[in-house]
């Protein structure tokens, strides 16, 4: 692929990365993101570099200056700065791909794409961003490369001198239309640098130090509309409720006491008590359960119960599970529990630097999450208390402000109402036989129906009771409680969360919207409030949790439950925790090596990581010298090798016999030179060598006895040289024709060198 | 190979890294965690740089490639080899200056690519105000690769002595005296018109168009065919370059004046030879037989390029028997040497000039 066009296809990976980073925010107003989208891909079709007109120019300045005006007005209407900067920032985006003349409009673009990014960080807390960002690290990597060498090819370099003329730029189009420069290797391998970022990123992220807590951005998510949490519980508003599968919270639990299933887990969040004309409310005088404060547990007894009024609270979570839940901004600020609360950790916080848990009327929990959601960690009863207990438990006197806020307030309930639970409850003293007998009636000829009846004017519960005998949760639990305070018992209507699907990947509890449910809680004198539940099974069908779309839905939500956990909420607890983690399995890791006679092992390990390494450097080494021994291909070897000593033990045959080569002398015009000495000499000589170039630079390579008749020619030669020379030596006169010769080197400067 | 590093963060360097703090300040105070990651990001690219710019600059070799002559005062052509020695991994954005005693050129050659196993060459254009040799030190190879926040430099020592010769100007010898009747000879000297004369190797120097290709093929290397020449006219140039000056001021001078001297021998004995005549020259402390051709030519520039001034009182080079003697004078005057003593109309141009001139090529 071009050059160019690689180039031109980063930068727009990188921009519609940092796009999406951005959008998938959900803050940006839809019609303006599908403007900018449509803008950004009509923009690929505008040529670089085009040289536009004064008309243009103008154009593209008054729409900025619209622009400005326009995000201004915005910010004053709506009072949102970030949002109406962003709006900018996209304009000035679209603006600057309609106008790539130099570039330096690339440069600028890459600073407006990390605002963009910068932006999303504030303006989008999902997965998305987290796709999106890694996106990012592998575009900018490939674009800020090429951006860089193309400004070297523009701006710098590549002049092209030549001896005769003066130098020249390189055209930069060829260059720039050149497929050599970048390919598939090029971009795979930046590609695994640009990961190598993101794990470093990762790394970074993780280990550096922390102050404080964290404080998120009100414009990172937005909050939930649940109903069924507010004041007052008007029954009849939300009958399609069920069908919400926008997930609520999640709950990680780490071990579930016998007998309990997790379908059957209650968790309880609203409590209501009083009713009036088809709406429960919340009293504000609701009598709360005693706070006992143990270190950073912050514990809730209900203390006017026998039971408890005995109990030793130095070991405060006897019995208790415990229970880490993600809860997503809901628009409330209750927080909900699995089973009845026994304790809340007051440090174990995240998400909101001032979490504020506090403990209000009826018992309910709630803290500062509304608008965040966030993190945090309860200890709960799980465990109901058995029927036998229950039937067993004494019926002592009900405390005052339990019957004054539970038992009194019925003055709206309908007569039939209070017929029928009187009725109910002839003849039974026992707590658990009137609920008993509660439960059985609504067992009897009522039925689960999300379908909201049509009451003609008539209370909500009568008409559930005597005409349509079918509702939903909230008519079984409101006509329970109705029925058992007609009886006599103390009872109350909560609202929350019952069960949710196993998220298998993630290994928590899924709660959704869909979910959502009201049952009731009996108050038993000695025991306190108990969980019960009217609605009959076949209304509590759970949301599928199998098949492809079902696994898949899994898989995302487990990513994004570790995304909020690890990533958003992430702050000097969880790295603190990380780190004790860590240290923790290293001190497991040396504890087990100790076991294992550790000491010796870890040098032996050591020692042979070592000696691994030492062999790798010895081996690439030996590579290396093996390789540069085959790049030197005119080097002998072999036969050649051989032949070539040959020549070389004749020249120092001469050399001994008183011939040395002259430096920048070729064998043959040293045999020349010999033939001038002694005369008849060089034909033979040149024969010889003639032979031993063609077997030494011949297209074959010698044979064996080619070798060994050219020693034994080359023998001869020198020894046909020998007894000349001698005669020569005892011919003073002749001699000094050679010794005057400027040819004949003495021995002791006669250079090394071989054929 | 001897290597030292260096490592400099550029301009946009500094502009990345201030905006590293700055996000790094804005995640502290806020508490952004996604904060965090950006500057994470920024960091590991900081170090990608660092790592790729490593990758880039190791496993090279370099070779300079010195033209066959190069004239004082001339630019030349100075030929740069890189070869990527790595067997996998391309070397980009090299940026490669020479070190010239100690300094480093204001000439940077750039290599966009070097793929791996494969050798580029490129060629920087440089001048010498003075003859005489020069020696490059080794190189300053730079790479901004691949984000330019970090420009990483290491200092290659690769020492090459180039003999710089003196600068020739073309000069207008038709003035020159008509060769005597009397001494013109048909000598069977070398030419480029006659018959053959003889092979030998190529010399730096060397007309091209007399290669003997055949034997060249032959014998593995350039082998130069020679002719005989039809007539020459023998000139012998005797140049005095002896100092003799009283003050510094004068020394400068004087000193000046010599180089000009030897500026206009060499010029004369290029001109001379160029027309065909046999050129021989005598200093006062060496001296070159005469002789035509070309690689005479060279002959002539080594030995004045390597001429030393004098202060000491040597006897001015003797008269020849050449036909035609030529006395070049420290400040370049050039003089028939005999007993009239002829001053010829022969000079230099001017230094604003000689820059002109300096581009051109000479032939």
């Amino acid at each position: 692929m071009k050059f160019r066009t690689v180039h031109m296809l980063a930068s727009y990976l990188m921009v519609a990365t940092a796009l999406g980073a951005l959008a998938f925010g959900g803050n940006l107003d839809g019609p303006v993101l599908i403007i900018v989208v449509l803008a950004v891909a009509l923009s690929l079709f505008i040529p670089e570099y085009r040289q536009q007109g004064a008309i243009w120019h103008s154009t593209w300045t008054v729409a900025t200056v619209a622009a400005l005006g326009l995000c201004v007005l915005q910010f004053i209407l709506r009072d949102e700065l970030v949002v109406s900067t962003v709006s900018f920032l996209l304009f000035l985006l679209v603006n600057k791909l309609f106008n790539r003349r130099t570039v330096r409009d690339y440069l600028q673009l890459y600073v407006l794409t990390f605002m963009m990014v910068v932006a999303g960080s504030v303006l989008n807390v999902g997965i998305s961003y987290a796709v999106f960002f890694v996106l990012y690290t592998i575009s900018i990597t490939w674009a800020l490369i090429m951006f860089h060498l193309r400004r070297e090819m523009e701006e710098n370099y590549l002049i092209k001198h030549s001896t005769d003329q003066r130098s020249e730029r390189v055209a930069v189009d060829r260059i720039l239309n050149s497929r050599r420069i970048v390919g598939g290797w090029f971009l795979l391998g930046t590609s695994v640098v640009s990961l190598a970022v993101f794990f470093l990123a990762a790394g970074v992220f993780l280990f550096f130090p922390r102050i404080g807590t964290r404080a998120s951005s009100p414009l990172g998510r937005n909050p939930q509309m649940l109903t069924g949490f507010s004041d007052r519980l008007a029954l009849g508003g939300h009958g399609r409720l069920r069908d919400n599968p926008e997930v609520v919270m999640r709950v990680i639990l780490k071990e579930l006491p016998p007998g309990v299933r997790l379908s059957s887990i209650h968790f309880r969040g609203a409590v209501f008590d009083r009713y009036s004309k088809g709406r429960w409310h919340r009293s504000p005088d609701a009598p709360k359960p005693r706070l006992i404060r143990r270190g950073r547990l912050l514990g809730m007894s209900w203390a006017n119960l026998p039971d408890e009024a005995r109990r030793d609270h130095s070991n405060l979570l006897d019995g208790a599970t415990r229970q880490e839940v993600l809860q997503e901004p809901l628009g409330t600020d209750l927080i909900f529990t699995a089973g009845q609360p026994i304790a809340i950790d007051l440090q174990e916080k995240s998400g909101s630097a001032r979490p504020g848990f506090r403990v209000t009327a009826g018992g309910e929990l709630r803290a500062n999450l509304a608008e965040r959601g966030g993190r945090y960690v309860l200890y709960t009863s799980l465990l109901r208390p058995t029927r036998a207990k229950l039937s067993a438990a004494p019926q002592g006197p009900i405390p005052g402000s339990i019957a004054a806020t539970y038992l009194t307030p019925n003055d709206d309930m309908p007569s039939t109402v209070r017929a029928l639970g009187e009725r109910i409850a002839a003849g039974r003293r026992n707590t658990l036989d009137r609920v008993d007998a509660v439960l059985s009636h609504l067992g009897q000829g009522f039925r689960y129906s999300r379908t909201l009846p049509r009451t003609g004017g008539r209370d909500q519960i009568a008409h559930f009771l005597f005409e349509g005998k079918s509702g939903h949760c909230e008519y079984f639990a409101s006509a329970m409680v109705l029925l058992l305070r007609a009886g006599k018992v103390p009872a109350r209507v909560v609202t929350g969360f019952l069960g949710g699907a196993w998220n298998r990947y993630g290994e928590y509890m899924v709660v959704r919207q869909g979910d959502a449910h009201a049952w009731v809680e009996v108050w038993f004198p000695s025991l306190g409030w108990v969980t019960f539940d009217p609605t009959p099974p076949s209304g509590l069908e759970p949301l599928p949790s199998e098949g492809f779309v079902a696994r898949l839905q899994m898989l995302l939500d487990s990513l994004r439950m570790r995304w909020q956990r690890w990533v958003i909420d992430y702050d000097m607890h969880e790295q603190a925790s990380l780190i004790d983690g860590l240290r923790l399995r290293l001190r497991r890791l040396r504890s087990r090596l100790d076991g294992v006679g550790g000491t010796w092992l870890l040098w032996t390990i050591l020692g042979a990581l070592v000696g691994f390494g030492i062999l790798v450097f010895l081996g690439r080494r030996g590579l290396r010298r093996k390789g540069a021994l085959r790049q030197e291909d005119s080097a002998p070897r072999g036969p050649a090798l051989r032949l070539a000593k040959v020549l070389l033990r004749w020249l120092q045959g001469l050399q001994l016999l008183g011939f040395h080569r002259a430096p920048g002398e070729t064998v043959l015009e040293l045999a020349t030179r010999l033939d001038s000495a002694l005369p008849g000499l060089a034909p033979r000589a040149h024969e010889v060598l003639g032979r031993y170039y063609m077997l030494r630079y011949g297209k074959e390579s010698p044979s064996r006895d080619e070798v060994i008749n050219m020693e034994s020619d080359m023998k001869a030669l020198l020894e046909a040289v020998g007894p000349r020379r001698q005669e020569l030596a005892l011919s003073p006169g002749d001699s000094a024709g050679l010794s005057g010769s400027k040819q004949l080197i003495p021995p002791s400067k006669a250079p090394k060198g071989g054929p | 190979m001897k290597a030292r590093e260096l490592l400099r963060i550029t301009r946009e360097g500094w502009f990345f890294i201030a905006i590293c703090l700055a996000i790094g300040l804005a995640a502290i105070r806020s508490g952004n965690n996604l904060l965090f990651l950006i500057l994470g990001m920024m960091l590991g690219l900081m170090v990608a740089s660092g790592i790729l710019s490593e990758l880039s600059l190791r496993g090279l070799s370099f070779h300079r490639v010195p033209p066959p002559a190069i004239h004082a005062s001339r630019p030349f052509l100075m030929g740069i080899s890189v070869t990527n020695l790595k067997r996998r991994i391309a070397s980009f954005s090299i940026e490669v200056e020479d070190i010239h005693e100690d300094r480093v050129l204001d000439k940077r050659c750039y290599f966009l690519k070097i793929p791996p196993g494969r050798t580029q060459s490129t060629a920087y254009r440089h001048a010498f105000p003075r003859r005489g040799e020069q020696v490059f030190l080794g190189f300053k190879i730079s790479t901004k690769f691949p984000f330019a926040i970090l420009r990483k430099s290491r200092i290659v020592a690769l020492q090459t002595t180039v003999e710089v010769m003196p600068a020739v100007y073309p000069l207008p010898l038709t003035e020159l005296p008509a060769p005597s009747s009397t001494g013109e000879r048909q000598v069977p000297l070398r030419g480029r018109s006659g018959d053959l004369w003889g092979l030998r190797d190529y010399q730096a120097g060397d007309d091209l168009r007399d290669v003997h290709w055949k034997a060249s093929a032959h014998r593995g290397r350039l082998i130069l065919r020679e002719r005989q020449a039809e007539a020459a006219q023998e000139v012998m140039i005797l140049l005095c370059h002896r100092l003799v000056s009283s003050d510094e001021m004068s020394l400068l001078r004087a000193s000046e004046q010599i180089e000009r001297g030897i500026t206009m021998a060499a010029s004369l004995a290029c001109g001379l030879l160029a027309r065909g005549h046999s050129v021989g020259i005598r200093t006062m402390t060496e001296s070159l037989p005469t002789d035509r051709g070309p690689a005479h030519a060279t002959r002539i520039l080594k030995l004045l390029s390597r001429l030393s001034v004098t202060d000491q009182d040597l006897p001015p080079p003797a008269a020849s028997s050449a036909l035609l003697t030529l006395r070049v004078t420290p400040g370049g005057t050039v003089e028939i040497d005999g007993p009239q003593g002829a001053l010829l109309p022969l000079s230099l141009p001017t230094a604003s000039k000689m820059d002109d001139l300096s581009s051109r090529t000479w032939a």
